[in-house]
């Protein structure tokens, strides 16, 4: 009894705290050796694609047939490139790239923060109804739209306003927006083209998070309600559009589906790739194991660069926004 | 008119809210509901190419009496999309829980491994992936050449080196080289996760750092619960990921039929493989939203 309620000295009570902050933080450093190794192994079986394709698209001919080569060419080549750049048509297919996909992309920014903020701010009757339709542009595959919506641009017609005024007037009226960038500009422009919904969705959950007591205040001191999402809100919401626009061009540079279905000339970079082992074997490249694979990843490092330089540009902030935007489901 | 007279502040503010919502309506309307109920109807018809059109005569149930007893392959494709579904899926979806709560946590070096695995954000979801996977998977296996995945990590040897049945053998041998793919596929959720992790308040961890929970309990206690609709979200998100995917083998069966302009009978391709993913998503969510009920009680 005395023995265990005996005071510590002062020696024992130091020896013992050294003995569990030793305890500790050799723990902690076996977790965080740990950590490092789990990571290090996930981001080399990760990142093994991207390795393959830099070093194989530097390669020449000879360093496919010598053993000793696994890694790095004992000479870089640029022929790939050199090979990939002529068979992509690289100046033109980024001009498109850049006229199709990116303009789009922006616009859907635009148009799909001020939608999800009429669905995240105001209650109106029908809110339920344009939620689940909401909820059905995530779901639906663009696939299962795409005839229509094609048959639909090769004779666009609003609401059959056109039609009418051909009855009318016993015109011919016929307008045709395939093959020209309107095909993917409207949509964007009414917020529901590719993946829209996903980023109004995005929108929405920041929105709902914003304080309303700003917005209640411009209200009260006579902001009409655009001018309070244009002054208060944009601003206050930088976080969100910077993760959005990010997803919006990467989602848009990658299509390559709609950019297929709506034009046929001119294609942007991602239908090129889709294309270019067929264009490499109609060339007379054939063989699989040379040039034309050190060609093949050469298009896949010259599609992927923009947007790898683009993120190594922008991680800090992209990063740092993931931290911010607060999605809660 | 009257209504919104009465109605006085709230009915001005709702009126603006359509005024917000109105574009995105109209293009609702155009570029979505008209299509959809368009390729519905398409899928009960015969369609042909004309010259001012498409034409379309219904046939009733005709193309769906066809895609199951005329095209050998559709049932075939239905199951072999589902199997891959149910064996990526609770992956994917592991695989991007574990990896977030890992780099959330504070760390040195933290930032250098969040660029690294957000890289398939950036990249994946296109061309370049299914080109880049298939190639330093497979073509290099045949090269007999530098190192692909499998003989880096030499899966096999080592599980026969353990002792185990080949069959366990190769069947995780498989699980490891489809990872890569499955790696890839877990950008987006990692970041919806990250994103879900930080909106958790701080306070909780706190108590339950006060109340002594290990790492292991508050994360089951803490960490899961307040994660519940975040990932539900990414359940959803990557069910329709998977589901839709180009390289999915319904997905890819009827695009075979709508190249050679049989929309019809691709059309009801799609749609059937539509409604049997939306019961399936339907079934989830009932369960999931029963669960969390329970785990909220």
């Amino acid at each position: 009894m005395s023995e265990q309620t005996r005071l510590l000295s002062a020696d024992e009570v130091a020896l013992l705290r050294r003995r569990a902050r030793a305890k500790k933080t050799t723990k902690s450093l076996l977790l965080s050796a740990l950590r490092h190794v789990f990571l290090i192994s996930i981001a080399y079986v990760l990142l093994y694609p991207l390795f393959f394709m830099l070093s194989t698209s530097i390669k020449g001919t000879a360093d496919f047939t010598n053993p000793s080569v696994v890694w790095l060419p004992h000479a870089i080549s640029a022929e790939g490139f050199r090979l990939a750049i002529d068979c992509l048509n690289y100046g033109v297919a980024a001009l498109s790239t850049v006229k199709y996909e990116i303009v789009s992309a922006l616009l859907e920014v635009a148009s799909c923060a001020l939608a999800a903020y009429g669905l995240a701010r105001y209650r109106f009757r029908g809110k339920k109804i344009l939620m689940v339709m909401l909820i059905l542009t995530i779901l639906v595959p663009e696939q299962m739209t795409i005839v229509p919506k094609v048959v639909n641009y090769s004779q666009l017609d609003f609401l059959g306003i056109i039609g009418l005024i051909n009855r009318l007037f016993g015109t011919q009226i016929r307008i045709n927006i395939l093959n020209t960038g309107l095909c993917f500009w409207l949509p964007s422009l009414f917020g529901v083209g590719l993946r829209s919904g996903v980023m109004i969705y995005i929108y929405i959950q920041f929105f709902k998070g914003l304080p309303k007591e700003l917005e209640e205040a411009a209200w009260i001191d006579g902001a009409t309600p655009l001018k309070t999402f244009l002054r208060i809100v944009i601003p206050s919401s930088t976080v969100v559009i910077f993760t959005v626009t990010i997803f919006s061009v990467i989602w848009h540079y990658n299509d390559y589906y709609l950019a297929v279905m709506y034009i046929n000339r001119d294609y942007p970079l991602a239908v090129g790739l889709t294309q270019i082992q067929s264009i490499l074997t109609t060339r007379g490249y054939w063989d699989i194991f040379g040039i034309s694979m050190s060609a093949t990843m050469a298009a896949c490092v010259l599609f992927v660069a923009p947007m790898l330089i683009l993120y190594i540009l922008l991680q800090r902030k992209f990063i740092q926004s993931i931290d911010k935007i607060g999605i809660t489901g | 008119m009257k209504r919104k007279k009465q109605g006085g502040i709230e009915a001005l503010k709702s009126r603006y809210g359509v005024y917000f919502v109105l574009p995105w309506c109209i293009g609702l309307v155009i570029f979505f509901v008209i299509p959809l109920l368009q390729s519905i109807y398409d899928s009960f018809a015969d369609v042909s190419i004309q010259a001012e059109g498409l034409q379309a005569t219904f046939v009733g149930l005709e193309n769906y009496r066809y895609i199951f007893t005329g095209d050998a392959k559709y049932t075939q494709n239905i199951g072999e999309a589902l199997s891959s579904f149910a064996y990526s899926f609770p992956l994917i979806i592991v695989l991007s829980l574990v990896l977030a709560v890992v780099l959330n946590g504070r760390f040195h070096g933290r930032t250098f491994y969040r660029s690294l695995y957000f890289t398939p954000v950036i990249i994946a979801s296109g061309s370049v992936i299914t080109l880049l996977l298939t190639i330093s998977t497979t073509d290099v296996d045949s090269m007999g050449g530098s190192g692909s995945l499998a003989q880096v990590i030499r899966v096999d040897d080592v599980l026969d080196m353990l002792g185990l049945p080949t069959a366990i053998s190769t069947y995780l041998n498989i699980a490891v080289s489809s990872i890569m793919n499955l790696l890839w596929k877990c950008g987006i959720q990692i970041v919806l996760f990250i994103a879900g992790m930080q909106s958790v308040p701080e306070l909780y961890y706190e108590v339950a750092r006060v109340e002594g929970a290990t790492t292991w309990e508050t994360f089951w206690f803490v960490t899961v619960p307040s994660l519940l609709r975040v990932l539900l979200l990414v359940a959803v998100f990557t069910a329709i990921e998977l589901m839709t995917d180009a390289g999915n083998a319904v997905m890819r069966g009827a695009y075979t039929f709508l190249e050679s302009q049989r929309y019809g009978v691709g059309n009801a391709m799609l749609w059937f493989y539509f409604v049997v993913v939306s019961l399936i998503l339907g079934v989830v969510l009932l369960l999931f939203s029963a669960a969390s009920r329970r785990w909220s009680e």
